[in-house]
């Protein structure tokens, strides 16, 4: 026998009144609402600062 | 869900909608987005076709996602009491790299999104 959970959901009032947000990036989700499956994934690279080679804007010049 | 709510929106401002970003007010049934991108920081301000910069050079792109496995034995039953979602005021700058912002019903949502950012040097 195919046993499953059950779940009751009970919807109450959804009122939002003043929201800001600078941004919303990298399979990230914002959701105002109802939902029933999420699968959000993100992958980022970036240098650390100290494996830089040189500095990226030179300081002085010797010559 | 058997019954979908109303979404009812009132100021909404947006700077930006970039990579599949995406912005929707009501109802959705199935989301997918993939974002890819090469971040390039270089000296010189011309970026040409013989830089040969490829998805394929990065493992990153080719790398497997280490998602949940998605198998739900789960009877949901959704009761509204109240069958509008309202929303007043909303401001974003902006929505970017497979990302959502969603005001209503969303059954599935996937996103995927990957971002390689480095630094090139022309002479070191």
């Amino acid at each position: 026998m195919n046993r499953k959970m059950k779940m009751e959901v009970h919807n109450w009032d959804l009122n939002v009144g003043n929201v800001e947000i600078t941004t919303v990036t990298a399979s990230s989700v914002f959701l105002i609402g109802d939902n029933d499956e999420f699968a959000l994934s993100s992958f980022f690279d970036t240098p650390p600062e100290a494996a830089a080679l040189g500095s990226i804007v030179p300081l002085a010049s010797s010559s | 869900m058997k019954e979908k709510r109303i979404a009812s929106a009132g100021y909404v401002s947006l700077g930006g909608l970039t990579f599949s970003g995406i912005f929707n007010i009501g109802d959705t049934k199935h989301i997918q987005s993939t974002s890819k991108g090469i971040a390039l920081q270089k000296e010189g301000a011309r970026f040409k076709a013989e830089n040969n910069i490829n998805f394929n050079d990065y493992s990153l792109f080719n790398r497997e996602m280490n998602l949940p496995e998605i198998v739900t034995p789960v009877q949901k039953e959704t009761i509204h009491h109240s069958d509008t979602i309202s929303v007043n005021n909303i401001d974003i700058i902006g929505i970017s790299e497979a990302a959502l912002f969603q005001i209503g019903n969303l059954e599935k949502s996937y996103s995927e999104s990957r971002i390689k950012h480095f630094r090139r040097y022309s002479s070191v």
